[in-house]
């Protein structure tokens, strides 16, 4: 099958902003979740 | 088909390098608050500790007023002690290990969640400052009554001192039941766990699963010893192991038995 | 595609699909142990932890492995142009095939009611063991036929770039290899001698500790060959491109580095492993978040340009535009579904590995629940997605009920999303996974009677439904497209593989050994200080005991 690479470098209009968006959003996500289960890990061992 | 022929020198992307740095930083930052919470707030995980003696039964211990030490022995399929009753305000470090198989410890709502294996010894700490119930389970598959498994905690502001049941008396005979596994299957309280509790048994009219019955006596719990294959109680699964006990040490028990009424 | 080979594919395909059957059965009914619906020992004949030994070992060892394999042969002889030895892969799939009968026999004559992790002193029939050695050697010798194909390959194309699933599906099988000799030297030279009754006793906190040091990158192993559909398949199928060739190949080359020295995280509540270095693995496991991180940013850049490509648009607009349910690219969902799901799965698991945060969550339901949007999430549906794709295009025979096929997904995922809610909640509030709770804890008339567990597992129970539900409507696909006739005057089948859009050239992922030598040298790094301990330790030797009595074995007549 033909490649894109064998006619010249592919455009480099698309700059997935999207995406990273998405990505930023989810470790926000991912933290906040993370931070729960840490505050009551420490409410747990230190009955903050 | 991907392309695989030797493309012109293409960098990696910005937006690639960017995503690769946020991704760094956010394992970065949840290592960081782990190393705070051990070196500033000293938490921890269970150790190794070599060559350490493993106790063979269950005991509380007052080190102090309110400072006090629980060996837990874990066996198929309790805990001794299987209830601990403490005062308020009280500081326990409790030490498991296992009898016989791997066996799970968690005291519920307490960072104290350990792994029971025999001949090791593990430790935890936890401090009451609370009235109540704490419930501790076995949460590792250690067989068939796996599920019967677990003790309790009450913390109660009504005592001044360490009570502990569950613990193992030193009655001989209740002592060989115990050896030879009996007390694993059969209470002796009226509790019906794998198999009927010895407590009321004797004289007793069994139904076998057969549709016949026999009379609890001493010659039917010689032959349930010896071959309890041959005659599966109805109501109770056929899991029974035979065992070869001496004449001397099946008088005992059946001794135990009747007096158990 | 040699016909030999395309059978064997199909073998490695259609049996796990048959023991899934059984395996699925089983997991519903657990729920409904756990709810209490069921409160008794058995049900069917069919003892609760017989049937969840099954469960595991059916779905999480005979399905994943064989699909890993099938998949590999396909890709392998597909990029690599080349047919592959069929002695080889006979001799492959006849191992595995007998391991996983023997094994399977001893599980249904209850005779191996250990569970899938069969931690000693618990002890199950010899030819359990036997049979379970047998399956991963058989497992090896795929790699062993694809070696010198590749090597051929590397010597007739200088300059090329490796196909980027071939750098996959080799990425999952080396990590295998690295992982299964310890776990190897567990079954062959620590359990099976200790069954037949040759050695007296087995050194418990040894075997945990290999077992464990197999039982992490036997995650990747599930996960590997689903990146390899994620990087290769999913941007076609979305409509677009692989946005970076080079993300998917320094991912494959870290999970080579990180799956293995991290087994210690499986074992934070142990003793006999020293703390410091419990430590030390959890930085590494947190680490080996990082290529899954790169995954998900490259996967959602990739589907970005699809939905582009689409007509979609904006900052978040564009997820609109995805092929949700197209017919022509009804595979879509099985990947997408998978990656949703493994949002979830991803933070759960590095919560878990979060050093005491563990003490937290350790044996309790939660465990069963992050697991289950894991290698019950991508990895599952990735696996019944590609398994229907490749026998149907294999058999040239059409997909049936589509529309029955594309929501198999979406059913899954609900159910997963349920199942996993209920038992999220169940371990914080102190379930324990493992547990016939219908006996005693979820009974009324038991003394352990906890009703504070009734929600939680009744959600469970749901979601479990749920997820059966799924599964019966994926085998009506599959039996009717089984049954369906052959398409006429079909191209050969070819598995559809991405292009790149940015094909970027980096030297440094071009060849696995430099890869490899680090993840030995830091295998040995992790592991050598805490083994060290565990055998300077002498521990005292563990004697066997059936699940079903607690007289030692030794003891009984």
């Amino acid at each position: 099958m033909p490649t894109e690479t064998d006619t010249k470098k592919p455009d480099d209009q698309f700059v997935p902003k999207g995406a990273l968006a998405f990505f930023v959003l989810m470790l926000l996500g991912f933290g906040l979740i993370w931070l729960g289960m840490y505050w009551l890990t420490l409410h747990r061992q230190l009955g903050l | 088909m991907a392309s695989s022929s030797l493309p012109p020198q293409e960098r990696v992307s910005r937006i690639e390098k960017q995503a690769l740095w946020i991704a760094t930083l956010f394992t970065a930052l949840t290592i960081a608050l782990i190393a705070y919470s051990v070196f500033a707030l000293h938490a921890s995980v269970p150790t190794c500790m070599p060559n350490m003696p493993v106790f063979k039964h269950g005991s509380i211990i007052k080190h102090g007023d309110k400072n006090y030490e629980v060996d837990f022995l874990a066996r198929m399929w309790r805990f001794e002690p299987s209830k601990v009753v403490v005062p308020v305000g009280s500081t326990l470090d409790v030490a498991v290990t296992s009898k016989d198989v791997t066996h799970g410890f968690q005291i519920l709502g307490t960072d104290v969640n350990l792994m029971a294996l025999p001949f090791v010894l593990t430790t935890g700490h936890v401090h009451f400052d609370k009235p109540g119930i704490y419930h501790i389970v076995c949460h590792e598959y250690c067989g068939a009554a796996h599920q019967n498994m677990n003790a309790l905690i009450e913390v109660s502001n009504q005592v001044d001192d360490i009570s502990a049941e569950g613990l193992p008396s030193l009655d001989a005979a209740h002592a060989l039941a115990d050896a030879k596994g009996c007390l694993a299957c059969h209470s002796t309280d009226g509790t019906v766990t794998v198999g009927p509790s010895f407590k009321g048994l004797w004289g007793q009219t069994s139904q076998l699963a057969d549709g016949n019955t026999r009379m609890v006596d001493a010659s039917f719990i010689k032959s349930m010893i010896l071959h309890p294959e041959a005659t599966p109680i109805k109501g109770f699964d056929p899991v029974m192991p035979a065992q070869a006990l001496t004449d001397d040490e099946i008088d005992q028990l059946t001794t135990y038995i009747q007096e158990l009424q | 595609m040699q016909p030999s080979l395309r059978a064997i594919i199909l073998t490695e395909l259609l049996v796990p699909l048959a023991l899934l059957v059984f395996g699925a059965y089983h997991g519903v009914l657990q729920v409904l142990y756990r709810a209490g619906a069921i409160r008794a020992t058995s049900f069917g004949g069919i003892d609760y932890y017989q049937g969840l030994t099954a469960h595991g070992v059916i779905n999480a060892i005979v399905l994943t492995t064989m699909f890993a394999v099938a998949l590999g042969h396909a890709l392998v002889s597909q990029e690599l142009e080349s047919p592959l030895s069929i002695f080889g892969a006979g001799l492959s799939l006849g191992l595995m095939l007998i391991g996983a009968v023997m094994a399977a026999a001893m599980i249904f004559l209850g005779k191996a009611t250990v569970l899938y992790t069969f931690y000693p002193p618990l002890k199950a029939h010899p030819i359990f063991y036997l049979g379970l050695a047998l399956f991963i050697v058989g497992s090896w010798i795929a790699l062993f036929t694809w070696i010198p194909v590749y090597l051929r390959w590397r010597k007739s194309h200088p300059g090329q770039k490796t196909p980027l699933a071939v750098v996959g599906m080799f990425a999952t099988f080396i990590i295998w290899q690295m992982a299964t000799l310890p776990v190897a030297y567990e079954v062959l030279v620590m359990l099976l001698p200790w069954s037949l009754g040759w050695t007296p006793g087995v050194n418990v906190v040894l075997s945990r500790t290999l077992f464990w040091f197999f039982g992490h990158p036997l995650v990747y192993f599930w996960l590997l060959p689903i990146y390899v559909l994620y990087y290769t398949m999913l941007p076609r199928l979305a409509g677009g491109k692989l946005f970076s060739d080079f993300a998917g190949r320094l991912s494959f080359m870290a999970f080579i580095v990180l799956s293995c020295p991290l087994g210690l995280h499986h074992q934070f509540a142990d003793p006999g492993i020293p703390a410091s270095w419990k430590a030390v693995q959890t930085v590494l496991t947190l680490m080996v978040a990082i290529p899954s991180m790169l995954t998900a940013f490259t996967l959602a850049a990739s589907l970005e340009h699809a939905a582009h490509q689409r007509g979609g648009s904006g900052l978040f607009g564009w997820w609109k535009a995805l092929p949700y349910f197209s017919h022509e690219n009804w595979l879509f969902p099985y990947l997408f579904c998978g990656l949703v799901i493994f949002l979830f799965g991803g933070i759960t698991g590095i919560i878990n590995a979060s050093y005491n945060m563990n003490s937290v969550i350790h044996n309790t339901a939660w465990i069963p629940a992050h697991f289950h949007l894991t290698v019950a999430g991508p990895v599952f549906l990735g696996i019944l997605g590609m398994s229907l794709f490749l026998i149907t295009g294999l058999l040239n025979k059409p997909v049936a009920a589509i529309p029955t096929a594309l929501a198999v997904p979406y059913i899954w995922m609900i159910g997963t999303f349920t199942f996993s809610t209920g038992l999220f909640i169940g371990g914080l509030r102190g379930e324990p996974r493992r547990t016939n709770l219908g006996l005693t804890y979820l009974n009324p008339a038991s003394p352990s009677y906890r009703p504070d567990w009734w929600i939680s597992t009744h959600i469970g129970a749901i979601g479990g439904v749920i997820m059966g539900f799924a599964i019966l409507l994926y085998f009506v696909v599959l039996i009717r497209s089984l049954l369906a006739p052959a398409r006429v005057n079909v191209a050969p089948f070819t598995i559809p593989l991405s292009e790149a859009y940015h094909d970027e050239n980096v030297a440094s992922v071009r060849n696995f050994t430099p890869w490899v030598t680090v993840a030995v040298v830091l295998c040995v790094a992790a592991y050598y200080v805490p083994m060290r301990d565990i055998i300077r330790s002498k521990y005292q030797p563990a004697p066997a005991y059936s699940p079903g009595s607690a007289v030692p074995l030794a003891n009984v007549r």
